[in-house]
């Protein structure tokens, strides 16, 4: 039993020597190494519970500013008209649209109406 | 207790993506972080395992849930990334006991841990070395390795049997 005890005491003290001794690296050189390895990645890392969240606020509100452009320039301009469109537009539009409602053109004889607030003029017609 | 406390404090820092936070944990646990991982994969893979299991603990710090116990959460990734690596060891353990078979018999033969801890599995091999060299607790063992507190001392008894059976046969 004594036997045994001094086995395993001999072994525990050996495990402790070679088991104990330090790392080759200090503590701080793995630290910097890992810190520059992970620098880079903290966007995909951590951080990427917060940037979908970012993202999709930045991706929405790039959303809205192009079609609000889109939107201004079709009020103004209209599409692009063809020599032989141009002068079926003049008499197929309707002569003012209002403050409420925007006017697409999927094609040159096409007009797509967006109302954005309730209409003012009588229900259910065309503005 | 009060290092303890600042590693919570900077795991809570890393989980909110501060890097730097993370790298202060690494230094606080790297020495132990290593020497579990050589007991474990060898000396050759130990550091190479501890720092790619950090990078990997880093893209993981969502699976901590309570900082306060980010060493043992540290630990428990280690252990699982060196059983990996271990198996590389193993062969070189083979081929170090080849050799040191057939080298001259050693007129005071010291203790081989390498080729000890080699011939062990590597729970094993890790309850012996977190308690024999760390110094923790069964239950401080179960809650790094994810056991009970009878299973480590079940992997001890199996791992101290299984190093007398091995010295035994060499003394023969």
């Amino acid at each position: 039993m004594t036997g045994k005890r001094d086995e395993e005491d001999r072994f525990d003290a050996a495990l402790r020597d070679w088991g104990g001794r330090g790392p080759r690296t200090p503590a701080a050189t793995a630290a910097a190494r890992v810190v520059s390895k992970i620098g880079g990645r903290s966007a995909q890392g951590r951080a990427g519970l917060r940037l979908p969240r970012f993202m999709a606020a930045a991706a929405a509100a790039a959303l809205v500013a192009v079609v609000a452009g889109v939107v201004w320039l079709s009020r103004d301009s209209g599409p692009a008209p063809t020599p032989s469109a141009s002068a079926r537009t003049s008499v197929e539009l309707p002569p003012a649209l209002p403050d409420n409602v925007v006017q697409f053109w999927l094609d040159a004889e096409t007009p797509v109406y967006f109302v954005t607030g309730p209409l003012q003029g009588p229900r259910g017609g065309t503005p | 207790m009060t290092v303890g406390a600042d590693l919570a404090g900077l795991a809570r820092e890393a989980q909110a993506g501060d890097p730097h936070a993370f790298g202060g944990l690494v230094e606080a646990c790297w020495a132990d972080l290593v020497r579990l991982a050589r007991s474990v994969a060898g000396e050759a893979d130990a550091e190479d395992v501890v720092q790619e299991s950090l990078v990997a603990a880093w893209r993981d710090l969502a699976g901590l849930r309570d900082p306060a116990h980010v060493r043992a959460w540290l630990t428990a990734i280690v252990f699982r990334r060196a059983v990996r690596a271990r198996r590389w060891w193993r062969l070189r353990a083979a081929l170090d006991e080849v050799r040191a078979r057939a080298a001259p018999a050693d007129p005071s033969p010291g203790i081989d841990v390498a080729l000890l801890l080699g011939r062990l599995a590597p729970r094993q091999r890790a309850v012996l070395h977190l308690t024999v060299v760390e110094g923790l607790s069964d239950a401080e063992i179960a809650e790094t390795l994810r056991m009970t507190p009878g299973t480590a001392r079940a992997h001890r008894r199996r791992a101290r049997e299984r190093i007398a059976q091995l010295q035994r046969g060499r003394e023969r």
